[in-house]
C-alpha cells in the first residue's frame, strides 16, 4: 500500500505543478502499473479535479493529458471498481465539460467488463440520467406559434442539445455493444434508459415544425425514437406496464417519457409504421389515459399541448364509436376529464383554453348516450363554472336531439331525464342565487326546457310528468330571483348615476368589484347586466308559458 | 380451401380461408397469450403492417378487446399451427375512423395470419395459479380489490371429479373463514363482474401438503376451479355508476356495516356506513319505489353510524349522524333514542330528555327509552348539585381571595424600622410573585426564583 501513496501524490504534485508529460511516463512505467490497476479509486478523483471548463480554456495541455490519462486508467485499471468511481463522478459532476469528458472512458469501461452484470449498465445510465435531469428548461410563455423557435438559440436549449447529443453518441456505442439477443433483462435496461431520455428534459422542449423549419427538439426526438426502436417491438406493451405490478422498477421508464414518446408516435408520426396495426382503436385510447393524464397535470404549457394534440389524435379514431359506458368505471377517464375541465377553465392561454374545449367535445362524442349522460351529471355536480356547466347542457341537448332522431332516447327518459335536470336547473340559494354568476347555465337550462317543451308534444322522454315539480325547484325561485335582482342592479345605476356613495346595495359583476370602475364603466356594465336579466325573463315567461 | 364466414352474425365481415392446416385439435382460449406471424394488407394489396418484417412474432391476450374485432372472432377459430387469410369488413376492423394515416376510412383488410402458439394467463409470480380460460367474458373494467365483498359461484374438479360446488360470499383476504383455497382467492383479484373462468391451481395455492382428506385430495395436488363472479363490492364511487348499482353497492355496505359491528370493529363499520352515505347523498329520484328504498339505506346507515359512534364514545358525532336520520324520518324511534343518549353522554339532560320522550311518543311501551329518561332527570339533579357547590363555593373563595389580597398589600409595604439602606432577609417575608418569577432578570431572582441577596 505504501506505493499507492506514492502513485497518488506523486500525480497529484505533477499536475498541480503542471507536469503532464511527467504523469504519463509515471503512468506508462511499469513499476507504477499494479497501482494504476488497484488504486483507481484514489486516481481518478485526482484527475477528474482538472477536467473542467476553466483547465480546457487556460490549459488546454493539462486538460488533454488528464483526458489521457482518464482513458489511460479505464483501460488498465480493475474495471469494476473504476466503475463504480466514474457514476460517483458523472452524477457529482458540477459542469458540462467533465460531464462530457467522462462519456468516453465510461463507455470504454463498460465494454471492458468481464462479467455484462446488468447492475452496472443500469447504475451507469442512471447516473447520465440524473445529469441530465438537472438541466435548466427553457420557457416559453408568452412566445405564440413560430417565435418559439427564437428560443432554439436560447442557452438553456444549446446547453441541452449539446449534452443530449454527447450522450446520443455514448448510446450509440452501447447500443452496438449489446448484441440484440442478448440477454433480455440487458436489453430492457437499455430500452428503459432510451425511452428515459424523452422524459425530463427533453419533454419541455418545443417540438412543433414552423415553415418547415424542424426544431432542436424534434431533431433530438427523431434520434431517440430511432435507437428505442433499434431494442423496442411495440412500443403499446409500455403504457400497460407502467399499471402493472409484476415489472420491476428498474426496467420502467417514467411516465412522463412513456406520454412524450407517444405523443412523438401519434403526432408526429415518428416510427409510427412500428405500431402493430391490430390493436383496436379503444384500446389505444384507453391504455394510454393515464399518459393524458400525466400530461394534463403539469402547469407546463407544452405539456398541455403535447396531452391536447394525443387526446384528439385518440379521439378522433373514436369519433361516434359508441363507447360504453362502463370505460368510465376506469378511474382515469374521470381523471382525464375533470383536468381536462380545469385546463378549459382556467388556462391562461386562450388557444389552449379553445382546444381543449374542442377535445372535451371530441371526448362526449365517442360515447354511446349512458356514457354520455354519465358524464354530464357528474361533471355538472362538480364543476364550478357557469359557462363550461352551460355549454355541457348544450352539448346534452343537441345529444338528445340526435336520438330523439334516432328514436334512441331511453337513457333520456323519466327519471333519468329529472335527475340530470335537477342538477342543470339547481339555483344553490333559491332565489337569493347570484344570477349574474350563473347566467350561463340558466340561460342554457332555460333554453334546454323551452327544447323539450317544444320538441317533445307526445311526452315520450315523460318530460311533462314533472313540469309542476320544475316549476317549484327552477322556474318560480328564478322568477323571484330575477325581480329581486333587477330592483338591485335598478337602484344601483340610480345611485351611481346620482352619484351617491353605494350605502346598502354593493354588486360585483363576474367578479370585478364596480367601486374600481369610473361612472360610465359602471353604467355599462350594470346595463349589461340588466340586458342579461332581460334574456333570462324573457326565456322565463317563453318556458312558463309553454310549460302551462 | 375456400373462404369461410366465421363472423358471429353471419353477415360475411369475416371471412378466413386456410392455406395451412393446423396441428393439433385446439383453440386458444379467451384470456390466453396468443403469438402471431401476421402480415396485413389493404384490398389493393398495399402492406401497411407485418410482424414477419419486424422480425418478432406479435403476442396479445385474447378475448380482452385489445384487437379489433376480427381478430378477436378469427384467432379463436384457428388450431395451433395454422395459417390462413382473414378478410376483414370495415366494421370488424377500423371502420369508418380507420387508422391514420396508414388505414383510410371503411377499409377491407387482409390479413396473412399464422397462429404459432398461446399459454395460459398466469395470474400470480410463480405460475402458481393460471387461468386457463375465461367462459363469460366479463364486464366493465373494475376487478376487486383486497377487502372488497364478493358473492361467487365456486366449482372444484380433482381427476375429473367434482368435489366441491357452492355459493360463497366472503371479503377478499378473509376467504379461509369461507373454506375458500387462497388460489381462487388471488385469482378473483383479476376477475371482472359476471366474469366465468377456468382456474388451474398448483397444490401450494390450493391444499398444501395436507391435502384434504374431507375430499379426497392428496398432498400437493394441482386442482382446477370454475368460478363465476356473480357481484362485488366497488371500494369507490365511480362515474360508470347509475342509479341501480350505486344502490345495489350500497345494500353490500349495509351487509358489511353490520357484520363489522356485530364483530365489535366500530371503525370499520363507519367506513361502511359512511359510503352509502357518498354513494347516495347527492341523488335526486322520481321514482317514488326507488326514492323509498334509497331512503331506507340512507336512514340505515345514518341510524347505525349514530350507534357506532356511541359505542365509540364519540357523542357529538352521534348526535349529528341522528340528527341526519331524523331530517329524513322525524319520527324514526331508534334515532331519536340514540340522539337521546348521545345528549347524555354530552351532558345535555334537557335536549335528552326532549328526545326520550318523542320516542316514548312514537312508542309508549319503550322501556330503554323510559329508563333513560329516568336516568335524565338523575343527571338533571346531579348537574344542578353540582353548579350549586360550584357556585355556592364561590363567595366564601370571593371572600377568602379579598382578605388575602388585603393582607398581601399590606405586607408590600416595606417595613421601614427592620433595616434601613439595604435589602436584607427581612424586607424579603414574601415569596416573589408570579410576574416577578417570570422577570427574573428585572427583579434580580436567583435560579431558582428566589430573590438575591444584593
Amino acid at each position: 500500500m505504501e506505493g499507492s501513496m506514492v502513485l497518488s501524490e506523486l500525480l497529484q504534485l505533477t499536475l498541480r505543478d503542471d507536469k503532464g508529460d511527467f504523469a504519463k511516463t509515471l503512468f506508462n512505467d511499469p513499476q507504477y502499473m499494479e497501482q494504476v490497476k488497484n488504486c483507481s479509486w484514489d486516481l481518478i478523483p485526482i484527475v477528474t479535479g482538472y477536467l473542467n471548463e476553466e483547465t480546457r480554456k487556460n490549459n488546454v495541455e493539462l486538460f488533454k493529458c488528464c483526458q489521457y490519462l482518464l482513458h489511460f486508467i479505464a483501460e488498465n485499471s480493475n474495471s469494476e471498481e473504476a466503475l463504480l468511481q466514474f457514476i460517483s463522478e458523472i452524477e457529482e459532476s458540477k459542469d458540462d465539460t467533465k460531464f462530457v469528458a467522462l462519456l468516453q472512458p465510461l463507455y470504454q469501461i463498460i465494454s471492458c467488463l468481464p462479467q455484462k452484470k446488468v447492475n452496472s449498465f443500469a447504475w451507469s445510465f442512471n447516473a447520465i440520467q440524473t445529469y441530465l435531469t438537472q438541466c435548466k428548461v427553457p420557457d416559453y410563455e408568452g412566445l405564440k406559434d413560430k417565435e418559439r423557435l427564437l428560443l432554439d438559440h436560447s442557452d438553456d436549449v444549446i446547453h441541452i442539445s449539446h449534452l443530449y447529443r454527447e450522450v446520443l453518441l455514448f448510446y450509440d456505442k452501447i447500443v452496438d455493444l449489446i448484441p440484440l439477443e442478448s440477454n433480455g433483462e440487458l436489453k430492457k435496461v437499455l430500452s428503459k434508459f432510451l425511452i428515459q431520455l424523452l422524459g425530463v428534459p427533453h419533454c419541455y422542449l418545443n417540438i412543433n415544425v414552423y415553415d418547415n423549419i424542424k426544431t432542436e427538439g424534434l431533431e433530438l426526438a427523431e434520434n431517440i425514437v430511432n435507437k428505442i426502436f433499434t431494442t423496442l417491438r411495440d412500443p403499446l406493451v409500455l403504457s400497460e406496464m407502467l399499471l402493472d405490478n409484476n415489472y420491476e422498477d428498474f426496467t420502467k421508464p417514467s411516465t412522463l417519457s412513456i406520454a412524450n414518446l407517444f405523443y412523438l408516435i401519434f403526432c408526429e408520426h415518428l416510427h409510427l409504421h412500428s405500431v402493430p396495426q391490430v390493436y383496436s382503436n379503444r384500446y389505444l385510447f384507453y391504455s394510454s389515459t393515464h399518459l393524458l393524464c400525466a400530461l394534463l397535470s403539469h402547469k407546463n404549457n407544452i405539456l398541455i399541448e403535447k396531452a391536447l394534440k394525443l387526446s384528439e389524435t385518440f379521439l378522433e379514431r373514436l369519433q361516434n364509436d359508441n363507447v360504453p359506458y362502463f370505460l368510465l368505471e376506469c378511474e382515469e377517464q374521470s381523471q382525464f376529464c375533470k383536468l381536462l375541465c380545469n385546463v378549459i377553465m382556467y388556462n391562461s392561454v386562450e388557444s389552449i383554453r379553445k382546444t381543449g374545449l374542442g377535445v372535451l367535445e371530441m371526448y362526449l362524442a365517442i360515447f354511446e348516450t349512458k356514457g354520455h349522460y354519465l358524464i354530464t351529471w357528474n361533471l355538472l355536480n362538480i364543476l364550478n363554472h357557469s359557462g363550461l356547466k352551460g355549454y355541457l347542457i348544450t352539448v346534452f341537448k343537441n345529444k338528445l336531439n340526435q336520438a330523439m332522431e334516432n328514436g334512441q332516447i331511453s337513457e333520456y327518459t323519466g327519471p333519468n331525464l329529472f335527475k340530470i335536470l335537477t342538477v342543470f336547473c339547481r339555483l344553490n340559494d333559491k332565489e337569493e342565487t347570484d344570477l349574474m354568476e350563473n347566467s350561463d347555465q340558466i340561460i342554457s337550462a332555460l333554453n334546454f326546457l323551452r327544447y323539450l317543451a317544444l320538441k317533445d308534444k307526445n311526452n315520450t322522454t315523460k318530460f311533462w310528468d314533472f313540469s309542476t315539480k320544475l316549476h317549484s325547484i327552477f322556474l318560480e325561485p328564478l322568477r323571484k330571483g330575477l325581480e329581486l335582482s333587477k330592483a338591485h342592479y335598478e337602484l344601483e345605476i340610480k345611485n351611481v348615476d346620482q352619484q351617491k356613495p353605494n350605502t346598502q346595495v354593493s354588486v360585483t359583476v363576474q367578479g370585478q368589484y364596480l367601486e374600481q370602475m369610473d361612472k360610465t364603466e359602471k353604467l355599462r356594465v350594470l346595463q349589461q347586466s340588466l340586458t342579461a336579466f332581460d334574456v333570462m325573463s324573457s326565456l322565463l315567461s317563453r318556458v312558463t308559458e309553454l310549460l302551462e | 380451401m375456400s373462404e369461410v364466414d366465421i363472423s358471429p352474425d353471419k353477415d360475411k365481415g369475416v371471412l378466413k380461408q386456410i392455406i395451412v392446416e393446423g396441428s393439433e385439435n385446439s383453440y386458444p382460449p379467451s384470456g390466453s397469450k396468443v403469438k402471431v406471424h401476421y402480415t396485413g394488407t389493404l384490398e389493393d394489396g398495399t402492406q401497411f403492417d407485418s410482424s414477419r418484417d419486424r422480425g418478432e412474432p406479435f403476442q396479445f391476450d385474447l378475448g380482452k378487446g385489445k384487437v379489433i374485432k376480427a381478430w378477436e372472432i378469427g384467432i379463436a377459430t384457428m388450431k395451433k399451427g395454422e395459417r390462413a387469410i382473414l378478410t376483414c369488413k370495415p366494421e370488424y376492423a377500423y371502420g369508418f375512423n380507420g387508422s391514420p394515416p396508414t388505414i383510410p376510412s371503411n377499409a377491407t383488410l387482409k390479413f396473412d395470419v399464422e397462429l404459432l402458439d398461446w399459454m395460459g394467463e398466469y395470474l400470480n409470480e410463480d405460475k402458481g395459479i393460471e387461468r386457463v380460460e375465461t367462459l363469460t367474458r366479463g364486464v366493465g373494467f373494475l376487478t376487486p380489490n383486497d377487502g372488497a365483498r364478493v358473492e361467487i359461484h365456486l366449482t372444484g374438479i380433482y381427476n375429473g371429479n367434482t368435489f366441491e360446488d357452492r355459493d360463497v360470499a366472503f371479503n377478499i383476504g378473509e376467504g379461509s373463514e369461507s373454506n375458500v383455497v387462497p388460489g381462487v382467492e388471488i385469482a378473483l383479484e383479476k376477475f371482472k363482474n359476471h366474469e366465468s373462468s377456468r382456474l388451474i391451481i398448483k397444490g401450494k395455492y390450493a391444499f398444501g401438503s395436507t391435502g384434504s382428506p374431507e375430499f379426497n385430495i392428496p398432498p400437493d395436488a394441482t386442482v382446477e376451479y370454475v368460478v363465476t363472479l356473480n357481484k362485488f363490492e366497488k371500494t369507490k364511487a365511480s362515474w360508470a355508476m347509475d342509479r341501480a348499482e350505486k344502490i345495489e353497492q350500497s345494500e353490500i355496505f349495509k351487509e358489511q356495516g353490520t357484520k363489522y359491528f356485530q364483530s365489535g370493529k366500530y371503525d370499520l363499520a363507519l367506513k361502511k356506513y359512511k359510503k352509502i352515505q357518498t354513494f347516495l347523498e347527492n341523488e335526486t329520484d322520481t321514482d317514488d319505489a326507488v326514492i323509498k328504498q334509497r331512503k331506507a339505506l340512507l336512514l340505515a346507515s345514518y341510524c347505525n353510524s349514530a350507534l357506532c359512534y356511541l359505542k365509540l364514545k364519540d357523542y357529538s358525532e352521534a348526535k349529528n349522524a341522528a340528527t341526519k336520520a331524523l331530517e329524513l324520518d322525524e319520527k324514526n324511534e331508534k334515532a331519536l333514542y340514540r340522539r337521546g343518549q348521545a345528549y347524555i353522554g354530552l351532558q345535555e339532560p334537557a335536549l335528552a330528555s326532549a328526545d326520550f320522550n318523542k320516542c316514548l311518543e312514537v312508542n309508549p311501551n319503550n322501556s330503554a327509552a323510559r329508563s333513560q329518561l329516568a336516568l335524565t332527570v338523575k343527571l338533571k339533579r346531579q348537574q344542578l348539585e353540582a353548579e350549586k357547590k360550584k357556585y355556592g363555593n364561590m363567595f366564601e373563595v370571593f371572600a377568602r381571595r379579598d382578605t388575602q389580597r388585603e393582607e398581601f398589600e399590606k405586607e408590600k409595604e416595606p417595613n421601614v424600622m427592620s433595616c434601613v439602606g439595604e435589602w436584607g432577609k427581612e424586607d424579603r417575608e414574601r415569596e416573589p410573585s408570579e410576574f416577578e418569577k417570570e422577570n427574573p432578570n428585572i427583579l434580580m431572582l436567583n435560579s431558582s426564583g428566589e430573590f438575591k441577596d444584593m
